[in-house]
């Protein structure tokens, strides 16, 4: 009689326990054989996962000769590095090394070795400069600050004293405004989310004007110089985040808000100078167009950074067919046309092309934009910048000399000493003229790199900054 | 160290000169660090202008507790650089024979050079982060390990271990990079 299945089971995992091999137990019972090997397949298994002492502390020493085996690795590696800096060459190091690490010890003279293509000289003193610039700027706010700040705590004594007699009346008016206030806070909700939404908004979308109308109103209650100081930085930082994302690729740039852009900086080819280069030069390829159509552009600088203007846009944008030598001299009665340069017509897309031609109402109060198009360096023939005449060396010179195509630039500029950057009317027409919208095509460069830290002013958020509108800020010191 | 010192605090003091010796002491460093990260030339430089600007509006908060200022703009540096690749658009990858082919960044460098390098780029980038910044802040700046514990916030040990680590994975990925090239 055959003992029953589970008494079986019983004396294997005994058998198995005592050190037997599984095939071995399962031999005994070949007729059982089928039937117990799941089992015993786990219990062996088990048996296995949990060792006893002894194959424990075998893994112990095991893992005690791995770690003294890495750290003299560590230590072989950091001796060769040594060596490596201190100039003994690889062959010898190599005829020392053992097998395993000379792929290391390659590696690192591969690293040690390789040529790293430096810096433009010019870009390392263009900012340096720029630095320097920069930190002038800032040591002028800070005075300026320090000097607020002795001035105010008198001024707010000298309120509260004139106030005191007052000071009933307002607690009984307190009552009735509580009601008020609830009414208040129900449209702040509104607000904050019209707010949020023009946050974001750039220059020709719906929500943009709120949002200049906005820091216009910031800068109306801000009493305190140095609070207006703070922000004029801000809002600049704001037109200045702006036009790098109006700068990207494919995106069409609008002539209002480079003019506001401009109008706000205190000096413009700072902030210019900090954009990445490709956005450099598309922002140039923009303002030569500009010029080319008539629009003053030099009237939005002031006279210190109109210089500086010219001599950016040269390097960045210098002027199509400026070395070609001109066919035929022009003639004498054609020399006043070239101190006033016309609009010029350009290609444009065939969407467009309709659209420009007939404005509609609303058409006619766009900004005109510039749009971007893929560089074709083959089609020189049909590239509309070719077919342009050389532009006149002075070309500032040329342009200012033509009658204003828009009164209130004079004003603008004129009251700029004064004005907030980035406070620029709002209700301003976005264009400078009341032209139907032109679109102009704008070779784009071969790269266009985003500005790094989301090309705002203010740090903070170091490296966890979670987009690209959002500030990268030097990281806490530990 | 005094005159480090001394020299911050100057700055801090928003001095257009100390931010120029800064700028001069440090570029170069700071420049390599980055170009190593994104290696892209024109970006490297904008970045690391970039670097100088944050460092400046951020001076104010600057104090010496037992970390060198170069350092500090190591970390700036290193976080613009996170910010950079988060920012930037998925792209197709090229192979290294495409990319010696489509940079014509340098064309002053001979192929020698610019295939050493690109394949060093290659290869660094199959590295941890941790690996990659190890590796270039020990031999691109030539830092000490004891500075690059102090950019990475670890101990000296640390570095080490993970210097030996980041080796011997990159002498890995370039043997690798040789068998596929020959």
């Amino acid at each position: 009689m055959k003992p029953p299945l589970e008494h079986l089971v019983d004396a294997c995992l005994a058998q198995l326990n005592s050190g037997q091999d599984l095939e071995a137990v399962l031999a005994m019972h070949p007729e059982e054989a089928d039937e117990l090997r799941p089992a015993l397949a786990a219990a062996a298994w088990v048996r296995m996962d949990i060792p006893g002492p002894s194959r424990r502390l075998e893994g112990k020493q095991a893992l005690l000769d791995a770690v003294v085996q890495r750290r003299r690795e560590v230590e072989v590696t950091q001796g060769y590095i040594n060596e490596l800096k201190a100039g003994v060459p690889l062959a010898s190091m190599l005829e020392t090394a053992a097998p395993a690490m000379r792929p290391l010890l390659i590696a690192a003279w591969r690293m040690h070795t390789t040529e790293v293509p430096g810096p433009a000289p010019e870009r390392v003193a263009e900012g340096k400069q720029l630095v320097m610039a920069m930190a002038a700027r800032k040591r002028a706010a800070a005075l300026q600050s320090r000097q607020a700040a002795l001035r105010w705590p008198a001024r707010t004594l000298l309120t509260a004293v004139a106030n005191w007699p007052r000071a009933r009346l307002a607690r009984r008016a307190w009552s009735g405004a509580f009601s008020a206030i609830a009414a208040t806070m129900v449209l702040a909700v509104g607000v904050t989310r019209v707010s949020t939404a023009a946050a974001d908004s750039l220059p020709g979308d719906a929500f943009y004007q709120v949002k200049r109308l906005g820091e216009s109103a910031q800068m109306l209650f801000a009493f305190d110089p140095a609070r207006k100081a703070e922000l004029e930085v801000r809002f600049m930082a704001h037109r200045k985040a702006e036009l790098a994302r109006l700068l990207e690729p494919g995106q069409p740039i609008a002539e209002s808000a480079i003019r506001d852009w401009f109008a706000g900086q205190d000096n413009a080819m700072i902030e210019i100078r900090r954009l990445p280069r490709a956005s450099q030069e598309r922002l140039g390829e923009g303002l030569r167009s500009l010029v080319d159509r008539g629009v003053p552009v030099e009237a939005w600088v002031d006279d210190a950074a109109r210089t500086a203007l010219r001599d950016w846009l040269a390097e960045v944008a210098p002027p199509v067919n400026a070395l070609a030598v001109p066919t035929a001299a022009p003639a004498a009665s054609e020399a006043p046309s070239l101190s006033v340069p016309m609009p010029v017509e350009r290609p444009l897309p065939p969407d467009d092309r309709a659209r420009s031609t007939q404005p509609t109402g609303v058409e006619a109060q766009r900004p005109a934009v510039v749009a971007p198009v893929p560089a074709d360096p083959n089609a020189s023939g049909g590239d509309p910048a070719s077919a342009q005449p050389p532009l006149p060396v002075d070309f500032f010179a040329q342009s200012g000399s033509e009658p204003r195509r828009d009164d209130d630039d004079d004003d603008r500029n004129a009251d700029r000493g004064n004005a907030a950057p980035g406070a620029a009317d709002p209700a301003a027409p976005a264009t400078a003229t009341a032209e139907p919208p032109e679109i102009i095509m704008v070779p784009m460069g071969p790269t266009a790199t985003p500005a790094p830290g989301g090309g705002t002013e203010e740090p903070g958020g170091g490296g966890a900054a979670p987009g690209a509108s959002e500030p990268v800020a030097p990281p806490s010191q530990p | 160290m005094h005159d480090e010192h001394e020299l911050i605090r100057r700055a801090q003091e928003y001095d257009p000169a100390a931010f120029g010796e800064i700028y001069e002491r440090y570029y170069i460093g700071v420049y390599k660090y980055v170009y190593y990260r994104i290696g892209d030339q024109t970006a490297a430089e904008d970045m690391t202008m970039e670097v100088f600007l944050k460092a400046m509006e951020a001076i104010d908060g600057f104090t010496f507790r037992g970390i060198p200022f170069s350092a500090w703009l190591y970390r700036i540096a290193s976080n613009l650089v996170v910010d950079f690749f988060r920012r930037q658009p998925v792209q197709p990858s090229l192979s290294l024979e495409e990319k010696l082919v489509a940079n014509t960044e340098h064309p002053l460098h001979s192929l020698d050079v610019q295939f050493s390098h690109q394949a060093l780029r290659e290869a660094l980038a199959d590295l941890t982060d941790e690996q990659q910044q190890v590796i270039i802040l020990k031999f691109v700046d030539g830092l000490s390990n004891i500075e690059v514990a102090q950019v990475l916030g670890k101990t000296e040990g640390a570095v080490k271990s993970l210097q030996h680590r980041a080796l011997a994975a990159l002498g890995r990925v370039l043997g690798e990079q040789g068998e596929a090239t020959a």
